[in-house]
């Protein structure tokens, strides 16, 4: 079969690395290689239609300001890109997958009127332990610039707050222990990115294998053409 | 459009690595699975490439045997196991309705296995604990929310299940479509198969290429046909017009139909070859009793022809099940009349060779074989009304050791000694994540 991976070096490897030395003497290479999928033969946006595959359910999160916020606020509206992630996640096929897809998505739509003002990304944290909203703010303020379709970052209270949420979305997470018990910090998940329409339904699910930054705006391409009211700039109350 | 596959992830790393400055531990997210065990969805994650730990069989009631109800049998398959070899769980789900194939979810977590008679769609959980699967959801409105019948394949789709139907209600020909379920068991889509450019509407496997956007179907037969007594079916000529001829490429994302391939003679399972840049798929067709390899010609154009004979297609040994090792360099085929799993070197897939042969039983169907291709299971049961009758009507389970060049029986589950009935199809499990994506 093609090779549905491309290994592309990280370019960020010296900082990350020279981070990994103060940090933790046992991590595992960070920013050595991202495992991006590939998928050819992609129909044109527009010639075909997507699923309603599930409906996105609500739920109470918190904002980058420690704002009380539904997660619908953040989807309704626009074409929503969504993924769940948590911010010290280093497995090349996993969360920086789906950073380095949301990054393509979130620059090609910067310059496509289709996209610009009807796309927004949202990463939801899986950790609200160690992804507190002070660190969601600094995530969202290095990936959001006025030029940028809007690119927000949610966490939660406690994981017992976001546990609902997950399972009507279908993630299914485990946080890893060592021998003794203790956690190691690896939060076992499967990567899942959600294309949600205005109206709250997921049209497109994409793990690993499916999850290439072409495939992604393809769809929210051919999302907008059917939703020509989406707009990201006032996020729904 | 423009390629967007360039890695522009700096400004994550950037935000990661403060991430790490600020302290956070080390993380790594399961790797999700470019193929399972060599022959499930691409989509599905936990691939055991390791040592797998249970194994369930979903197996037709019989009549006169234990409780007669279909049922989940759960086989422990740890060596060392004081109970390996054995079942250790079973079960029923109530009555006989054609028991017969089973796919996971993309997670992994859960099982859905069919029946072809009534149609049921039963959802065991497996993740909780894979040694004793336990039922969360039975979907009976397949015939009236869609039209189709006889739900065969069970393919992860994300989010998803897609299941290849058989038949239709109507006429309980062969005329049949794809339906798609969210892992909630909701119905998402109803899509027929294709009844012009030279598509006969038949259905039967499903098998994607993810990288590719392509997904091929198979074709086989209708309700009548499937239910029929099979001594009573090859002998009704009129009967026998009523199977498959064709595959059928299929735009993945759009759920189009890209092309009709004839392939005469119900082309039955497919297998995509996993190594990569080996884009080909390869099946078998039951009645012309012929490998068919698919793959693009000189013009990039997808064909699909005949590469190898399976037996002595004159005496219709009937293949059946197929299984390709994870690297595509051989491929398991059972021929059920005679009883015979043989190897063939897929070395050179336009001309597979027959390499090996062992007698399994008096009648064998399914094939599993593990990632490393170590270990090969077989079953025995093809359909209650197609299975050998009297001493012939063999029911087991029976795994092997392969070494390359000999299969040595390992165990045998005498199914009806056990009392459990007909063994069909099997899937595998393990009960530690990590054990599975080693």
């Amino acid at each position: 079969m093609t090779a549905r991976r491309m290994k592309t070096k990280g370019a960020f490897a010296p900082f990350a690395a020279f981070s990994l030395a103060l940090t933790l003497a046992s991590a595992p290479v960070w920013g050595a290689q991202t495992a991006t999928p590939t998928v050819s033969n992609l129909p044109a946006p527009g010639t075909y239609a997507l699923q309603r595959i599930q409906r996105v359910p609500d739920a109470q999160l918190l904002d980058a300001d420690d704002r009380p916020t539904a997660l619908a606020v953040a989807t309704r509206g626009a074409i929503t890109a969504l993924a769940f992630f948590y911010g010290h996640c280093v497995d090349p096929a996993g969360c920086p997958v789906a950073w380095s897809a949301f990054e393509a998505l979130q620059k090609e739509a910067a310059s496509d009127p289709l996209l610009r003002d009807r796309l927004r990304l949202v990463f939801v944290s899986l950790d609200p332990a160690h992804d507190t909203p002070t660190v969601m703010r600094l995530l969202q303020k290095s990936e959001n610039a006025e030029t940028l379709p809007p690119w927000r970052f949610l966490t939660s209270r406690s994981q017992s707050d976001l546990a609902p949420l997950l399972a009507s979305m279908g993630q299914d997470i485990g946080f890893e222990t060592d021998a003794t018990g203790r956690p190691t910090g690896v939060v076992n998940h499967m990567l899942k990115v959600f294309l949600i329409d205005p109206e709250g339904w997921a049209r497109e699910i994409y793990t690993t294998a499916f999850l290439s930054p072409d495939n992604l705006i393809n769809d929210a391409r051919t999302l907008a053409m059917a939703h020509p009211e989406a707009s990201n700039r006032n996020e729904a109350r | 459009m423009r390629n967007m596959n360039s890695n522009s992830g700096s400004k994550a790393r950037f935000a990661l690595g403060l991430c790490l400055l600020a302290g956070a531990s080390s993380c790594a997210s399961l790797a999700p699975a470019r193929a399972d065990e060599t022959c499930n969805s691409p989509f599905m994650t936990g691939l055991i490439k390791g040592q797998e730990q249970y194994l369930h069989v979903w197996t037709l009631g019989e009549k006169g045997v234990g409780d007669e109800s279909d049922k989940l049998v759960t086989i422990d398959v740890i060596p060392g196991s004081p109970t390996y070899g054995k079942m250790i769980h079973t079960l029923s789900v109530g009555g006989r309705g054609e028991a017969h194939h089973m796919g996971f979810t993309d997670d992994r977590k859960y099982l859905w296995a069919g029946r072809l008679d009534d149609n049921k769609i039963f959802i065991f959980d497996v993740g909780s604990d894979p040694s004793t699967p336990k039922l969360v959801k039975t979907i009976d409105d397949l015939a009236e929310s869609t039209g189709f019948v006889g739900p065969h394949t069970f393919y992860a789709l994300p989010g998803r299940v897609l299941v290849q139907a058989l038949s239709n209600k109507l006429d309980h020909g062969g005329m049949t479509g794809l339906i798609t379920y969210n892992n909630a068991g909701d119905l998402v889509a109803a899509t027929p198969m294709p009844l012009d450019n030279g598509g006969d509407g038949y259905g039967y496997d499903i098998a994607i290429n993810p990288g590719r956007n392509r997904m091929l179907t198979s074709s086989f037969t209708g309700w009548t046909n499937y239910m029929m007594d099979m001594s009573q079916l090859i002998q009704d000529s009129s009967a026998m017009k009523n199977f498959g001829n064709t595959m059928v490429m299929w735009d993945l994302k759009a759920m189009k139909p890209e092309k009709v391939f004839s392939v005469p003679g119900a082309p039955l399972e497919i297998r995509w070859a996993l190594k990569p840049g080996a884009d080909w798929a390869i099946t078998a067709g039951a009645l012309t009793s012929k490998l068919y390899l698919v793959k693009e010609d000189d013009k990039h154009q997808w064909q699909a022809k005949a590469v190898a004979d399976i037996g002595d297609p004159s005496k219709i040994p009937l293949p059946v099940d197929i299984s390709i090792s994870s690297d595509a360099s051989s491929l398991w085929v059972n021929t059920f009349m005679d009883g015979t799993a043989r190897l063939f070197d897929l070395t050179n897939p336009e001309a597979p060779k027959q390499v090996y042969s062992k007698k399994i039983g008096a009648q064998v169907n399914m094939v599993s074989q593990s990632w490393d291709g170590k270990r090969v299971y077989f079953t025995s049961s093809l359909l209650a009304n197609w299975d050998k009758k009297g001493v012939d009507n063999e029911q087991f389970l029976k795994g092997y050791s392969w070494d390359g060049k000999e299969l040595k029986e390992d165990f045998v589950v005498d199914f009806h000694k056990e009392g459990l009935g007909r063994a069909h199809h099997m899937k595998f499990t393990a009960r530690s994540q990590k054990a599975e994506s080693n």
